[in-house]
């Protein structure tokens, strides 16, 4: 049994809780606490600035680990997607309603349907020819955006209007603070990889990874591969679309050039530098890239080349990232573990 | 009319130098490089202060310099990046997509972000009929029409030629033939650096480049060589002429605003048309 457990790796390892067993209630009771805690504890404009961005760019990057570290389809359309949220949001609230639901409610809907027509253009695209049908599709969207005029063209669109404030009973709830900003961000991102945790642990991811693993076994075992893959683009869209939508109430400025290839490429090194396909590795590799570069004091050129290396090192010697190096580190622990138990339990045996 | 396809002619031959170098190297070290478009970009950002105002003669070794540095640069990534992730393709593609911020970056801390542009190898314009032509688009076509010649002289009629297309159509048996695989891999990698970088002087002597010019290159050229198929150098030159036309006439009769969709466009119907894929960047499974 523990041989079995050594080899194949533990069942009750954390990041494979099943969905609504206790652990995984607990835990997202914890973290919902969490984001209502934190605005209070991390009080300067700078912290909270820093907390937003990264929560922003961890949703992204959740929304990108749904389809590449799931789904295999290493999307670099994500960025434009964001950027389709955004814009969705900014114009509801200024040619439709000044309604922070309803705008952010447009932003995922407008985020799952571009990004189904992407997925139903591309679904007979594999691996590389994907990443490229995909960065073609991202970037000319962004370069339209540029030139038409209900998005503002090169400088782009601003509003004055805020998430405003929301009736709780009989008070009401001031969302347009900093804190309130940050908690609402926190807590879309918990929403976020709870949705990432149902799907995967879901027929739908169970699915997503056999097609990703081999297309040609999965389709012989039933699974529609062509309707799957443009499905998770569907869902990765509406994620997208969500923090691109809380983005524009953050920064209440969109333009085009915010969502080039630039943005998809660092959310990719997110992804990778957190480890793809584990749950916490874009808030991992979020966090990291966040806290680095605040820290660094580099100048806007030198930051962007050193995340360049960063991509490139992680390529060549840590291909499964932070997340999968720690889970590595834990499974040889247990393994050593397990083995120790196994020669002690052996008549006159011990370690030697 | 006329004057709408002159104007074209020039954009598609840069388009269709750059498209060659990608397809070169992603037929042969199977690699999808998107730091091409930034390859062209620094050949342009080496040009500019190297051929200055200084004439002619400037402004030819100026170009040889920013070649052979590329060719260099392509070689030594050929050699040592893209060799070690041989084999991986989605590895490869992240390399690239490294590499991209690396050279956006540094060309930013270099040369700052100010758009550039570089004095036209010639001056003048040429009158064709009614309309008129700027003689350095003319030059820019001969040149690339050149290139595209000798590049399939070299292909199809040299020894070198010949082992380069045995190998991207089938690496292991070129390898088990005694053809020096790596090395020749190691040279395309160079060569379609240097491309780019031809593709790069060209471009910035029509019109301005900043640091980050290189991520809407790479979309063009990418988009050119998806279109026309790795088989043959004829379907990448259709495909040029193709997006270069069909962005221009777009632009003159549709609208201007969406000129950058209409390659895009194209692009979508082939897909489409072959949800399968598109032959070019259809990998065979090993």
């Amino acid at each position: 049994m523990a041989e079995t457990e050594a080899v194949m790796g533990s069942s009750q390892e954390w990041w494979r809780w099943p969905a609504g067993s206790w652990q995984n209630r607990a835990a997202l009771l914890l973290a919902v606490a969490v984001c209502l805690v934190a605005p209070v504890l991390i009080g300067g404009a700078r912290g909270q600035n820093l907390l937003i961005r990264a929560a922003l760019l961890a949703i992204l990057a959740t929304s990108l680990n749904l389809a590449f570290g799931l789904g295999g389809r290493l999307s670099l359309a994500h960025a434009a997607l964001y950027g389709a949220g955004s814009y969705a949001a900014i114009l509801t609230t200024k040619h439709l309603v000044a309604n922070p639901v309803v705008a952010i409610t447009m932003a995922v809907v407008v985020g799952a349907v571009v990004a189904y027509a992407i997925g139903l253009v591309t679904m007979g695209l594999e691996g590389i020819s994907f990443a490229i049908v995909s960065y073609a599709i991202g970037a000319t969207l962004v370069l339209v955006a540029s030139r038409l005029d209900i998005t503002g063209g090169v400088t782009g669109i601003s509003i004055e209007g805020d998430l405003g404030s929301v009736p709780v009973g009989s008070t009401t709830l001031d969302l347009s603070t900093r804190s309130a900003k940050l908690a609402l961000v926190l807590l879309a991102l918990v929403g976020s990889l709870w949705c990432y945790q149902r799907i995967r642990t879901s027929r739908f991811g169970l699915a997503l990874e056999a097609q990703r693993d081999d297309p040609i076994l999965a389709a012989s075992l039933d699974i529609d591969v062509m309707s799957l893959r443009a499905r998770v683009m569907a869902v990765s869209g509406a994620l997208a679309g969500l923090a691109g939508a809380l983005s524009a109430y953050y920064i209440r400025h969109v333009s085009a050039e915010l969502f080039g290839a630039g943005l998809a490429i660092e959310t990719l090194v997110i992804v990778v530098l957190g480890g793809a396909g584990y749950l916490l590795g874009p808030v991992l590799g979020a966090a990291l890239i966040a806290v680095g570069l605040e820290l660094a004091p580099f100048s806007p050129g030198v930051r962007r080349a050193a995340t360049g290396i960063v991509l490139i090192v992680l390529v060549l010697f840590f291909r499964h990232g932070t997340a999968g190096f720690l889970a590595h580190q834990l499974r040889a622990r247990t393994a050593r573990r397990s083995t120790d138990r196994i020669v002690a339990d052996q008549p006159g045996g011990s370690r030697p | 009319m006329v004057q709408v396809l002159l104007n074209s002619v020039a954009t598609s031959g840069i388009y269709l130098l750059l498209a060659l170098g990608l397809v070169l190297t992603f037929g042969l070290g199977r690699t999808a490089n998107f730091a091409h478009g930034d390859f062209a970009v620094w050949a342009a950002l080496i040009y500019i202060p190297l051929a200055g105002s200084g004439g002619s003669l400037a402004a030819a070794g100026a170009v040889l310099v920013a070649c052979l540095a590329l060719a260099a640069t392509g070689s030594l990534l050929g050699s040592t990046l893209f060799r070690r992730l041989e084999g991986n393709l989605e590895a490869g593609l992240l390399a690239s997509l490294g590499l991209v911020f690396v050279l956006q970056g540094a060309a930013t801390s270099l040369w700052g972000l100010a758009p550039q542009g570089a004095d036209p190898f010639v001056s003048g314009v040429a009158e064709v009929g009614t309309a008129i032509i700027a003689w350095q688009r003319v030059l820019a076509v001969v040149i690339a029409a050149t290139t595209v010649l000798l590049l399939w002289l070299a292909l199809n009629t040299t020894r070198v030629g010949t082992m380069v297309r045995a190998i991207s159509e089938d690496a292991e048996a070129a390898t088990a033939l005694g053809i020096p695989t790596a090395r020749i891999r190691v040279g395309v990698f160079g060569v379609g650096a240097l491309l780019a970088g031809l593709a790069g002087v060209i471009y910035v002597t029509l019109f301005r480049v900043t640091p980050f010019t290189g991520e809407f290159l790479v979309l063009k050229a990418f988009l050119v060589a998806v279109l026309g198929g790795a088989s043959s150098i004829l379907g990448v030159v259709v495909a040029a002429f193709t997006v270069g036309v069909a962005e221009v006439f777009g632009t003159q009769y549709i609208s201007a605003s969406f000129r950058d969709a209409y390659g895009l466009i194209a692009l979508v119907v082939v897909l489409i048309a072959r949800p399968q894929g598109i032959g070019a960047l259809q990998v065979r499974r090993v």
